[in-house]
């Protein structure tokens, strides 16, 4: 299993090292506008497995029915956000 | 009753809308009861028996709706309900749809031999179980905490710019513009409307139904198509199922936003795509985000997260792994895509041409794991990526529209020249393929990769859901100016005049 860091790591600085990652594209800029219309490859394979990235690296959980929630970077943040919260 | 159809255009419309104007005046439940109504004649007008079929169909999905919002923090008895709606759902589908073509096939192969008429197949069926199964996983995975109004819920399943063939909407973009709106008729809203609706009728009139001549007679006798012939047949049915959808989708999003409703965009030139992962998201899109909200996400999901708990890995690595490729990709893939296919039918070519585009999506998830380098952005380079997408696109739209798979390798044998070199069908009807063809073929074609689209054309207006990206030619905006009015005019006497000798939208079979 892919060690998880301390989940105060900005969330999204994170998730830019996840996207690259997963892109394998270490230029990659992301702003909490980006989409999947502003960046290049993400696609639905892509988004599980940004998902199940974060769930691992910040340890929280995203309910199935959640994802359709999550239509940019700025979303993801903020339901990571608020997961770490309630969590606390 | 057919959106290109007089009744429907002379008769239907008129009446919803001025009874829906004077519903407003009352009140917006009257409003929304008066459109509700209206739907229902909509369908009955078809086959009044199946109106009891849709009405049941609302009513038990409604109430199983709520016994899953009830039962609360009971888990097992949510599933158990959720299981239920979904049996209930897909056995009426199963009935209708495929029951018939299963015996059949099981008579045809001597394992089990039970008489079983074909039914009839309800319009619009399939669209509306898998809006309302939509709801019901929505209830139970905690997307829904509470049941909308049953005037709003039996609204949004059965509003008729969508019942028939689509858009497959969500609650969530729906329901909450039932709500909101006061219900009052907004001139903007008819003007927009009624801009995108026409031309939805012009694509479906003048350009999807014409081109369509060569089609039935050369996809009945594909054995005797040789080369060219061949290749008409196939290039011609694959425009005329692109301006059909098209125009079906504009008609489908012109109509809700003359009662001032926006649905999202169904369809965003998908011949256009670069890859057939773009194809997907550009095609039927809202069944395509349906099977991933409901089917592939669910899929993913699950195998991606086992795959983490036993330390597998989930990232760009693990999936290049031949274990990781087929556990994270193929599968949810395979199954998704595959029964995509078998959505639209019984018959074995949609199982077929599932399982074609499952492979070639797989095979592009595979390119782009294992490519060499980011994909090039030059001009030639990705004239080559929309060429190669359409070809593959365009076997599958064989698949797609042959009677059987015999007919579909007849068909593509045929565009391999296997049956030799001709210019002639066999059928007298379509003719031989002159230079006319040609230049008709080329012009769609323009249309199909240049043109803007319709939401491109009334983007200044927030036409539909979601963002619209400008397109080329960026100065043929609508406007609610002289010359647009005499233009749309002109287009509307011709839209109308050839509403006669059009047929039935293709999806509609579906």
């Amino acid at each position: 299993m892919p060690a998880c860091p301390a989940a105060d790591v900005p969330v999204l600085a994170e998730l830019t090292d996840i996207f690259r990652d997963l892109l394998r594209d270490p230029e990659l800029q992301l702003s909490e506008q980006s989409t999947p219309d502003d960046v290049p490859g993400w696609d639905s394979m892509t988004h599980i497995a940004v998902v199940v990235e974060s769930e691992c690296r910040f340890g929280v959980q995203f309910r199935t029915g959640e994802i359709e929630d999550l239509h940019s970077v700025g979303d993801l943040v903020r339901h990571i956000q608020m997961k770490q919260i309630h969590a606390a | 009753m057919l959106f290109n159809s007089y009744i429907f255009v002379g008769v239907f419309l008129p009446l919803a809308f001025a009874g829906f104007c004077l519903a407003g005046r009352i009140g917006p439940r009257a409003a929304a009861g008066w459109l509700l109504a209206a739907s229902l004649a909509f369908y009955g007008w078809w086959n009044p028996g199946f109106l009891l079929l849709l009405l049941a169909s609302i009513a038990v999905n409604y109430t199983i709706a709520g016994l899953i919002l009830r039962a609360g923090a009971r888990p097992r008895l949510r599933d158990a309900l959720l299981t239920a709606g979904i049996a209930g759902n897909l056995g009426a589908l199963a009935w209708y749809k495929y029951l018939a073509a299963v015996l059949g096939f099981l008579r045809l192969h001597g394992i089990a031999d039970v008489a079983f008429a074909d039914p009839i197949l309800p319009l619009g069926i399939s669209f509306f179980t898998f809006t309302q199964l939509g709801y019901l996983l929505d209830c139970r995975h905690g997307a829904l905490r509470d049941r909308h109004s049953l005037l709003h819920y039996a609204l949004f399943v059965a509003f008729f710019p969508h019942l028939i063939a689509g858009p497959i909407l969500h609650h969530r973009e729906l329901i909450p513009q039932f709500e909101r709106r006061a219900w009052r008729v907004d001139p903007q809203d008819i003007a927009v409307g009624s801009t995108i609706f026409l031309i939805g009728l012009l694509k479906k009139t003048l350009l999807a139904d014409p081109i369509s001549a060569p089609v039935a007679p050369g996809f009945a006798h594909p054995e005797l198509l040789s080369l060219f012939p061949a290749w008409r047949v196939a290039l011609s049915y694959s425009l005329q199922l692109y301006f059909d959808f098209s125009g079906y989708s504009d008609m489908a999003i012109g109509l809700a936003r003359l009662f001032g409703l926006r649905f999202p965009v169904n369809f965003n030139a998908p011949y256009r795509s670069e890859s057939v992962i773009e194809y997907w998201q550009r095609w039927h899109m809202t069944l395509t985000r349906w099977l991933m909200l409901y089917l592939y996400n669910p899929l993913a999901l699950g195998i991606t997260r086992r795959r983490a708990a036993r330390g597998l890995g989930t990232g760009i690595e693990a999936r290049r792994t031949l274990r990781g490729f087929i556990e994270m990709i193929a599968v949810p893939t395979v199954i998704t895509i595959g029964l995509a296919g078998v959505w639209h039918g019984s018959a074995l070519t949609f199982a077929a041409f599932g399982l074609l585009h499952a492979a070639y999506l797989c095979v592009n998830h595979a390119w782009r794991l294992w490519r060499p380098g980011p994909p090039s952005a030059a001009r030639r380079a990705r004239v080559g990526r929309v060429l190669l997408t359409y070809g593959c696109v365009l076997a599958g739209s064989v698949l797609f529209r042959a009677a059987d798979l015999s007919g579909a390798m007849q068909l593509l044998a045929g565009m391999l020249g296997l049956h030799g070199v001709a210019v002639a069908l066999p059928d007298a009807r379509a003719a031989t393929w002159g230079a006319l063809d040609t230049l008709w073929l080329a012009g769609l074609y323009a249309l199909v990769w240049f043109a803007p689209t319709t939401q491109q054309i009334m983007r200044a207006h927030a036409p539909a859901l979601g963002r619209v990206i400008a397109g080329p030619f960026p100065r043929l905006q609508w406007q609610p100016t002289l010359g647009w009015a005499v233009v749309l005019g002109c287009a509307a006497v011709l839209g109308l005049l050839s509403i006669g000798g059009t047929g039935e939208f293709l999806y509609f079979q579906f």
